[in-house]
C-alpha cells in the first residue's frame, strides 16, 4: 500500500469523495487534524481514479454522486484485486432500510447517515485505521 | 295504423271486394235457374252495376281516396243483390246467404263503420221493396222473415266484429310486447357492445358464450373465433389454468366461489401470449340446472403504470427531502461543531451563545426533516420499527423526563414521574424515546406556568401503560378525534401560538401502532388532559417484572 498525501509522510491516506465541496472540506479538515493524509474527489469517476492511482488505506464515499454513483464506485473497488480489502465507509442522506441494505450489498463496511458528526466520523475512521499505525516505534 | 297490418287491408280493395264480387257472380249464375225473365231491365241494370263495380275496384286508385270510399263497393254490391232479388222474386230467406256472408266477411276484416254502412245497405235491400213496390212481393210471413234475418245479421255482424276486434287487439298487444322485449334486448346488447369493459360470458362446460368488442380488443380474439372456445385455454395464463379449473369444479359442486361477485385483480392472457393485468368481476347466473358466468373485465395496465409512476414520484420526493435537506444540514452542523469545539478560545460568550442558537435551530430543522420523512413513510406503508431488547420502559421514561426538566423548570411547571414495575419488552428504543419525548414536550407546550405534568408507567392486563397527564389545558371531544391526524392542530395550539406543524402526535400514533399498541387521549374541562399509550407485553416477559420503583424528579 502506498502511503502518501497532505499529512505526515508516513500517515495513512484516506479518500474523501462527495460532490458537496463543503462536506469534503469539513471531513478533510477533521481527518488532517487527526493525523491522516487526505485525497479528495468530487464525483464517482474521480473517486475511482484516485483509488487506482493513489491507493488510499480507507475510502469515505458518498452514495449519491454525479458521473458514477457511490455504490458503483464501491463495487469497482471490491472488484479491484489490489483495493478489495480496503475499508470503505458509505455516506448517505438516504435513510430507508432498503437504501442501507444496498450500501452493504455493494460492499461497504460501514454506512453513515447524513447529517453526521464529523467528530464521530473521524472516530469511526480511527477504529478502522489507526492514524499512528505506520509511525509507531 | 293497426288496420294496415292485416294482409287483406294491405292488399287493396280488389282482394277485399273479391268475396262480394264472387258471390254476386254466383247469384247471377243462380238467376237463370229461377223463374224470372232474363231480359228484365232490373237484371240488366244489376249486371251493368256489377261490371261497373268490378271496373271501379280494378281501376280506381282507392288508396289515394279517403278510407270511407272503401264502403262504396259493399253498398253497390247490395244494390246488385237487391236488383237480383227483384228480378228473381221469392221470399227474402232465399237471399240470406247473399246478405249474411258479406256481412260476416266485413265483420271479420272490415272496420266497424264499413260494417255499419254495409248493414244499412243490406237492410235497405230488404226494406226497399216494401217502400217502392208497395209490399207486392212480401207476404206477411216473408216480412217477418225479413225482419228476423235483419236482426240476426245485426247480432251476428257486430258480435263477430267485437270478437275479431278482441282477438286482434290481443294479438297486437302480444306483438307489441314482443317488440318491446326485442327492443330492450337490443338495448342491452348495444350496452354490452359499446361498453368500455370487456364482457365475457361462459357456460358451465367452460365454453365462451359471450364476447363483446372490448373483449376483442383486450384479448385479440374476434367474437366469431372466441365463441365456443374453452375460456381457460383462451384468456387464462398457463400457470393459472389448473387453479382456475379446480375453482370452477369446486363452485359447480358446492356453490362456493370465494372470487365471485367481487372485483379481483389478476393476469390475463392475450392472443399473442402477452400477459396483461386486469381487474374483473365474475357473476354466476343460475339458468335452469346449470350456470352462466358473466364477467366484466378491465385492462388495468395503464392504471398500474400510473400507480408505479406515483410510487416512483413518492420515492423521488423521499430522496429529495432526505438528500437535499440533510446534506446542507450536515455542513451546518459539522462546521458548527468545529467552531464550538476548536475555536472556543477565540470566541466571546456572546458569540458562543449565538452559535448555540444556530445549533438549536439546526437540531430543530433536522428533527422536522426526520418527522416529515417518518410521516411520509407511514403514509407509504414502509414505516417499520426494529425489535431489539428495550428492557424497562420506565428507564426510557426517566430519561425523557430528565431531558425535559430544564424546560419544565424554566416554565415553572412541576414535572413528576411515577413508575410501577413493568416487564421488559422488545421494540425500537430510539422510536420509543422519540414517542416519550414528543408526548412530554407536547404537554410542556400546553401546560400554563404553575400547573403540573405527571408521567406514569404501569403494568395493566398484559400491557405496559404510560400516561402523560397535565393540568390547566382542555381538549374538546370534537378535536380529540382528529388529534392524531397529521397536520392537525388543536384550536388551543393555534390560539396560544404554540409552535409546531401538527406532526408530533401523528408520529406518536405511528410508533405506538408499529409496536402493536394503541394510543388515546382523554380530557376533562377544568381538570386535566391525559395522553396514554398501551404496549402489549409478550406473556413470558410479564413474570420478569422488575421491582416496584418510584421516582420523583423536580
Amino acid at each position: 500500500m502506498t502511503a502518501a498525501g497532505n499529512g505526515a509522510p508516513s500517515a495513512p491516506l484516506v479518500l474523501v469523495a462527495d460532490d458537496d465541496l463543503d462536506i469534503v472540506t469539513l471531513v478533510a479538515l477533521r481527518l488532517k487534524k487527526a493525523g491522516y493524509g487526505v485525497v479528495t474527489a468530487s464525483d464517482g469517476e474521480e473517486a475511482l481514479q484516485a483509488v487506482l492511482e493513489r491507493r488510499p488505506d480507507l475510502a469515505i464515499v458518498d452514495v449519491r454522486m454525479p458521473k458514477m454513483d457511490g455504490l458503483e464506485v464501491i463495487r469497482r473497488i471490491r472488484a479491484d484485486d489490489e483495493s478489495n480489502g480496503m475499508p470503505v465507509i458509505a455516506l448517505s442522506a438516504r435513510v430507508r432500510e432498503a437504501n442501507i441494505a444496498e450500501g452493504f450489498d455493494a460492499g461497504a463496511d460501514e454506512y453513515v447517515n447524513k447529517p453526521f458528526s464529523p467528530k464521530e466520523l473521524v472516530e469511526l475512521v480511527q477504529a478502522k485505521l489507526p492514524a499512528k499505525r505506520d509511525s509507531g516505534p | 295504423m293497426m288496420d294496415d297490418q292485416h294482409p287483406l287491408r294491405r292488399e287493396g280493395l280488389l282482394r277485399r271486394s273479391a268475396p262480394f264480387l264472387a258471390i254476386a257472380l254466383l247469384a247471377f249464375a243462380a238467376v237463370p235457374l229461377s223463374s224470372g225473365p232474363l231480359n228484365s231491365p232490373a237484371l240488366i241494370a244489376a249486371a251493368a252495376l256489377l261490371a261497373l263495380i268490378v271496373a271501379a275496384v280494378v281501376f280506381i286508385p282507392w288508396k289515394r281516396l279517403p278510407q270511407s270510399a272503401a264502403a262504396v263497393p259493399p253498398i253497390a254490391y247490395f244494390i246488385v243483390v237487391a236488383l237480383l232479388v227483384q228480378t228473381a222474386g221469392g221470399g227474402p230467406s232465399g237471399y240470406v246467404p247473399l246478405v249474411l256472408l258479406p256481412i260476416f266477411w266485413l265483420a271479420l276484416y272490415g272496420t266497424r263503420s264499413e260494417l255499419a254502412v254495409a248493414m244499412v245497405a243490406a237492410f235497405s235491400m230488404f226494406v226497399a221493396p216494401l217502400v217502392f213496390l208497395h209490399n207486392r212481393i212480401y207476404s206477411a210471413s216473408e216480412l217477418r222473415e225479413a225482419l228476423l234475418w235483419m236482426a240476426i245479421s245485426l247480432v251476428v255482424g257486430f258480435t263477430a266484429q267485437r270478437l275479431v276486434r278482441t282477438i286482434r287487439e290481443h294479438a297486437e298487444e302480444t306483438a307489441r310486447r314482443g317488440q318491446a322485449l326485442l327492443e330492450s334486448e337490443e338495448r342491452l346488447r348495444l350496452i354490452l357492445e359499446t361498453a368500455g369493459e370487456a364482457f365475457v360470458s361462459m357456460n358451465s362446460d367452460g365454453s365462451i358464450s359471450g364476447w363483446n368488442p372490448s373483449a376483442e380488443s383486450i384479448f385479440g380474439w374476434t367474437r366469431e373465433e372466441a365463441i365456443g372456445r374453452q375460456l381457460v385455454d383462451t384468456i387464462v395464463p398457463v400457470a393459472d389454468r389448473e387453479a382456475y379449473k379446480r375453482g370452477l369444479e369446486h363452485f359447480l359442486r358446492t356453490g362456493e366461489g370465494p372470487v365471485l361477485n367481487k372485483a379481483i385483480e389478476q393476469m390475463a392472457l392475450h392472443r399473442d401470449g402477452r400477459e396483461i393485468p386486469v381487474e374483473l368481476t365474475i357473476s354466476p347466473l343460475r339458468v335452469g340446472d346449470s350456470y352462466v358466468f358473466n364477467a366484466f373485465i378491465r385492462d388495468i395496465t395503464e392504471r398500474q403504470e400510473a400507480e408505479r409512476e406515483a410510487e416512483r414520484l413518492k420515492d423521488e420526493f423521499f430522496a429529495l427531502v432526505s438528500h437535499e435537506l440533510r446534506t446542507p444540514l450536515t455542513s451546518i452542523m459539522g462546521y458548527l461543531e468545529i467552531l464550538t469545539e476548536d475555536a472556543e478560545d477565540n470566541l466571546t460568550d456572546e458569540d458562543l451563545h449565538h452559535l448555540q442558537v444556530i445549533r438549536r435551530n439546526a437540531d430543530r430543522l433536522l428533527r422536522l426533516v426526520g418527522d416529515i420523512l417518518l410521516v411520509a413513510q407511514v403514509q407509504a406503508g414502509t414505516f417499520t420499527v426494529t425489535a431489539e431488547e428495550v428492557g424497562d420502559v420506565a428507564t426510557l421514561v426517566a430519561h425523557s423526563v430528565e431531558a425535559a426538566m430544564p424546560i419544565a423548570e424554566e416554565k415553572e411547571i412541576a414535572l413528576e414521574v411515577h413508575s410501577e414495575p413493568v416487564p421488559p419488552i422488545e421494540g425500537d428504543r430510539d422510536r420509543l424515546a422519540q414517542l416519550l419525548d414528543n408526548l412530554i414536550s407536547n404537554a410542556l407546550k400546553f401546560t400554563p406556568a404553575g400547573e403540573r405534568i405527571d408521567v406514569r408507567s404501569s403494568n395493566s392486563d398484559g400491557a405496559i401503560v404510560v400516561e402523560v397527564e397535565n393540568t390547566g389545558s382542555y381538549l374538546p371531544p370534537e378535536e380529540q378525534e382528529h388529534l392524531f391526524d397529521r397536520f392537525f392542530r388543536a384550536s388551543g395550539a393555534v390560539r396560544q401560538a404554540v409552535s409546531g406543524v401538527g406532526l408530533g402526535l401523528a408520529i406518536c400514533k405511528a410508533i405506538v401502532e408499529a409496536h402493536g399498541g394503541t394510543i388515546s387521549v382523554r380530557s376533562e374541562e377544568g381538570v386535566s388532559t391525559t395522553f396514554s399509550f398501551r404496549l402489549p407485553v409478550p406473556e413470558l416477559a410479564e413474570s420478569r417484572a422488575t421491582d416496584h420503583q418510584r421516582m420523583e424528579v423536580a
